[in-house]
């Protein structure tokens, strides 16, 4: 072939190539390039079994603890203490459950429908705040955004037990003490999570596609609705199921923001049965345990239905 | 790239609107921080000015003399032997741990990071078991594992001539640990993680066909990548430790002649609040502790962050 | 403990969003002011804090059902912390709307030092026969009732048979006997005693028995002595036994281990109440049928003395607008009537009556059937008599809050071996002398 038709080919090649790496090697040495690629994959080949052996021993040291959770679970309260904690009894699972879930007037659905209200709904409105937060913060420079990043990183040192009279006081003032709103409003508000979008979006949104759809004729809000949140959807994954996840296991909060029992989230409850046995006769820790066990099935199953949110580098495709 | 005026009449510039509209972004946030967290925090802290006494005798009856004492609690707070030992304490925990929860997160995400799609999921559910079991479960469950009598640790480590008892004073400080440890690793890995994937997947083809392996392409390509998420873990790690409660609180029953009612500056600032019932010392306390940590975290990060562009 | 002006001043200085400033205003009760029920203005309502979730809200139903004057209305908390969390926030914010009744979720002196507490003596003397003399006792501060009677706790022990039988011993009778048994269980590998590291409750209990006095009020001050003969009389007591190593350590946060310690015949005597009784025969399985209930055994000395036996009452706070109808209310929970209106739907028994003079007709439910070796009659005698004896009352002063973390850690400390326990005590002691100090109450010692 003549030097000028190559050259032409790699010239007509190189735009794309230009923009996602180096250029792609001239084709003549072809057969080296298939035996690199091939060594490749046979050191990755070996690195798997290393890999996986190396997760194998992190999840067992993760999820090895939580057989205790499962055994215990299946155990009358006779056999609680006296068995091996690591092996079944008899099994008393379906009794356990039947118990769970008439006990104290079958509030404990009650509880687990609260604490998915609460859940779903302050996480939603969370995510949307801080994504949008964490985009303004990280794309856009204007004065007074050291200052917020400032209040962002100091409210993360403030112990929370001194906040309990003054945020009890304002709730009260606000009128949402002992109301479902004083567990989701506040909720969207967390300085984490702005954070933690910010730091994404610096990532995942580069600023050439912004100026893109800006050339476009589309408006900030567009971009951000139609673009950014594309973009964003590991990071907004990641700060959904983080916050879906802690105010699911919260208890401190709603133990102080919320008086009736009808409308405690499901830790609360299982804190006040937990709490019973240290005082009084009645020891219902079993009834905690299979609790427990129950209430973390739908953070696996959220977390199961949102694996397609963890994406990886989607950015390049839109740019041309 | 300006865009004249037509009619001559001002328009507000198109740069100045865009800065407008992009700090617009962060106003639902901004309103609701101030609101319920900012309005909170200065209300508590004006608890630091104060001093209060009982109205003397008995001291029965709850009249209160409440003073106005500006600084001196702050000032009192800062030279507190019981505060700086605690203090001395949780940095020296932090030293070993923060490390060590980082460390084993980010090696969690990078392995995560090498896997195939498919399975990945699995995986990244199971590490993150722990973060979702509650705190006061997951005590449950290692107080059974620790336990001397009953607890299988114990029996295994027997089993190779390794006598320990978790519950020991000398063992605490190790018992704690990986208390936090199980506890943190997958809330941290999760993030770390969601970092990763925003790496581009041609920079590693490009990479191997330059023929890196793969710990080489971990080591120089995707930690540097996740810097600034390493650095908020990071942060937040430091933070959470230098606060720590929960797990010397709950090992306190089990080993009471080491851990104290004021082992750490959260359970001193705790127990000043709410069992001695000096709220004035306690806000001051948690001011002390607030700047403490918080110029740790600002020389950690000027550390971590000298090429960042921010 | 707070009050609201503080907060008002420093609301105004900060100027941050649309904070109403009205304050929480509540319309006066349209009931009399004397405080007594006004027939012609309808029944009176009262709420009541509490945490018993098996039982609370239906006996409240039950006694609104009972009577037309007075309606109550049981809030629900989710525990001793979380009661007091609910309340101090609630005397914090200033609103009027205060409860009339909360289970006494901490010393009764706290209460009173808080100004949380009113003063029920009249409506309390109305009742003179509802109640036992412990369960009175433990309600007064300083002469007067603060507190409504609640009950007690009365301690008596259960003794591991066997290990009795082994070194050929009768159960004994007082803690003198109990020291002579020491050594010789403690050849056959048999401990006396649990101390559990964490929990000075039962040290407390051996110096309310012993007569000890911490606090007394000497007219406008504190008397404040930790070191009396009493006191140290039951230091002596436990010292000597942490010397010679007679006690076991197990500690009630690892409780699947104390309860195979319990259970394994190792340990020779468990003191106890009354509500214990039904965990160990849950969790017993070895050692069933080898306890056997004695009274608490006493110093020789003093054989009248009582039995230990605390609480900490339920109180009516300060600012309610019907004291009459709390007490009123608390009155009927010890009627028959009362407290069959606690029987528990699931498992069929009564809530034990702790707060009666005689509780023989209902210690039945709660006697198990299998623990001991005796019968169930004979332990109830025991428990009933005990509840009969207990003292009810010892005075922690008007800040038990602090310094009960203090006992703690030092006797843990002595407990380990690392202080005798009369140190632990001058430790505490001198804690307690700072810590009033401080908040400018007056006291001597000695």
């Amino acid at each position: 072939m003549s030097t000028m038709t190559q050259s032409t080919d790699a010239d007509g090649a190189a735009p794309v190539e230009a923009v996602t790496g180096p250029p792609v090697r001239p084709r003549r040495p072809a057969r080296r390039r298939r035996e690199e690629v091939e060594a490749a994959a046979a050191s990755r080949g070996v690195n798997r079994w290393f890999v996986l052996a190396a997760l194998f021993a992190f999840v067992l040291y993760s999820v090895g603890p939580v057989w205790w959770l499962i055994v215990a679970a299946t155990k009358t309260k006779q056999q609680l203490y006296r068995t091996n904690g690591l092996w079944f009894a008899d099994l008393n699972l379906v009794e356990n459950l039947q118990a769970l879930f008439t006990y104290q007037d079958a509030i404990y659905p009650r509880w687990l429908a609260n604490t998915a209200l609460y859940g779903l709904a302050s996480s939603v409105g969370l995510t949307l705040v801080s994504l949008a937060a964490g985009y303004g913060l990280a794309r856009y420079s204007y004065r007074g955004k050291g200052l917020t990043m400032g209040f962002v990183i100091g409210s993360f040192l403030i112990p929370g037990v001194l906040l309990t009279i003054p945020s009890y006081l304002l709730y009260v003032r606000l009128g949402i003490f002992d109301t479902v709103w004083a567990m989701i409003i506040p909720g969207f508000f967390s300085a984490f999570s702005v954070y933690l979008a910010k730091v994404y979006a610096q990532g995942a949104v580069p600023a050439e596609l912004m100026e893109a759809a800006r050339l476009d004729g589309a408006g900030e809000y567009r971009i951000f609705f139609q673009i950014g949140m594309r973009l964003l959807s590991t990071a907004g994954a990641t700060i959904f199921l983080l916050h879906f996840v802690g105010t699911w296991n919260a208890f401190m909060g709603p133990l102080v923001f919320l008086r009736t029992a009808e409308k405690w989230p499901v830790m609360v409850g299982l804190y006040s049965w937990l709490q019973r046995g240290t005082d009084s006769q009645y020891d219902l820790t079993g009834l905690v345990i299979t609790g427990a066990l129950v209430a973390s099935i739908p953070m696996v199953l959220l977390m199961i239905s949102m694996q397609r949110y963890w994406k990886s580098g989607v950015t390049l495709g839109s740019l041309k | 790239m300006s865009i004249q005026s037509v009619a001559g009449r001002p328009r507000v510039p198109w740069r100045t609107a865009q800065k407008w509209k992009g700090a617009s972004f962060t106003f639902p946030f901004i309103a609701g921080f101030a609101l319920f967290t900012l309005v909170p925090v200065f209300l508590g802290l004006s608890e630091t000015f104060y001093t209060t006494k009982s109205a003397g005798g008995l001291g029965l009856g709850g009249e209160e003399v409440v003073s106005f004492t500006g600084l001196a609690q702050i000032f009192t707070a800062a030279q507190d032997p019981t505060f700086w030992a605690g203090m001395g304490r949780v940095f020296g925990f932090g030293l070993v741990v923060v490390p060590l929860v980082q460390g084993i997160a980010l090696v969690m995400a990078l392995l995560l990071d090498a896997l195939r799609r498919k399975v990945v999921g699995r995986f990244r559910l199971a590490l993150l078991l722990p973060y979702m079991i509650p705190g006061m479960i997951a005590t449950m469950i290692w107080l059974y594992l620790y336990s001397p009598a009953v607890g299988p640790l114990t029996a295994a480590l027997d089993s190779i001539g390794l006598h320990v008892d978790f519950f020991s004073s000398g063992m605490v400080w190790v018992s704690m640990g990986n208390l936090v440890v199980w506890n943190t690793i997958g809330f941290n890995m999760l993030i770390l993680y969601g970092s990763l994937q925003s790496v581009p997947g041609e920079i590693f083809d490009a990479a191997r066909m330059d023929g890196a392996g793969d710990l080489r392409i971990a080591w120089s390509i995707k930690v540097p990548f996740v810097r600034a998420s390493l650095v908020l873990t990071m942060l937040l790690s430091i933070i959470g430790t230098v606060q720590l409660f929960a797990e010397p609180t709950l090992f306190r029953t089990v080993a009471p002649e080491t851990i104290t009612r004021d082992f750490t500056p959260a359970m001193y600032i705790y127990d000043q609040a709410f069992m001695v019932g000096n709220i004035n010392y306690a806000t001051a306390l948690s001011i002390v502790l607030a700047l403490v940590v918080g110029v740790v975290s600002a020389v950690v990060y000027r550390a971590t962050n000298k090429a960042d562009e921010a | 403990m707070r009050t609201t002006r503080r907060y008002v001043s420093a609301v105004a200085l900060m100027a941050v969003g649309a904070m109403a400033l009205t304050a929480c205003g509540s319309t006066p009760d349209p009931g009399s002011d004397d405080g007594s029920p006004d027939p012609a203005a309808g029944p009176v309502t009262i709420d009541v804090w509490g945490w018993n979730a098996e039982t609370g809200k239906q006996v409240a139903e039950a006694f609104n059902a009972a009577q037309d004057d007075i309606t109550v209305n049981y809030v629900l908390a989710a525990s001793n912390t979380a009661t007091q969390t609910n309340f101090q926030n609630l005397m914090a914010s200033g609103d009027e709307a205060v409860p009339c009744l909360v289970q006494g979720f901490a010393g009764l002196t706290s209460m009173v030092a808080n100004g949380w507490a009113a003063d029920v003596t009249e409506y309390i003397d109305k009742h003179p026969d509802t109640w036992s003399d412990g369960a009175k006792a433990a309600a007064e501060v300083n002469g007067a009732y603060y507190g409504v009677p609640s009950g007690v706790d009365a301690q008596f022990a259960l003794v591991n048979q066997p290990a009795l039988n082994k070194i050929g011993a009768e159960a004994p009778a007082t803690w003198e006997d109990v020291l002579a048994l020491a050594p010789k269980l403690k050849k056959e590998g048999i401990d006396t005693l649990n101390l559990p590291g964490e929990d000075p409750s039962g040290f407390i209990n051996l110096a309310q028995q012993a007569g000890a006095e911490w606090f007394a009020i000497d007219g406008d001050q504190w008397k404040i002595d930790l070191l009396d003969e009493s006191t140290l009389q039951a230091a002596d007591f436990y010292q000597q036994l942490i010397d010679g190593d007679y006690v076991s350590n197990e500690t009630y946060q690892d409780r699947p281990a104390l309860y195979n310690y319990f259970d394994s015949g190792k340990l020779a005597i468990v003191p106890l109440a009354w509500w214990s009784m039904a965990g160990y025969e849950t969790n017993f399985s070895e050692s069933l049928g080898d306890w056997h209930a004695i009274m608490n055994p006493s110093f020789a000395a003093n054989p009248d003395a009582g039995v230990p036996g605390r609480n900490n009452p339920s109180f009516v706070p300060a600012g309610c607008e019907h004291p009459e109808a709390a007490v009123e209310f608390s009155a009927w929970m010890a009627t028959p009537e009362g407290i069959e209106a606690g029987r528990d739907s699931e498992t069929g028994a009564v809530g034990f009556p702790a707060q009666i003079p005689d509780a023989s007709d209902y210690v039945d439910e709660i006697v198990p059937k299998d623990l001991t070796d005796q019968s169930p009659d004979e332990v109830g005698k025991i428990v009933v008599d005990s509840q009969a004896a207990a003292i009810g009352k010892f005075e922690m002063g008007p800040n038990a809050d602090a310094w009960f973390p203090e006992l703690q850690d030092q006797w843990g400390k002595a407990v380990a071996g690392k202080q005798t326990l009369e140190q632990a005590l001058t430790n505490v002691q001198d804690f307690i002398t700072k810590d009033l100090d401080s908040k400018g109450i007056a006291y001597t010692i000695g």
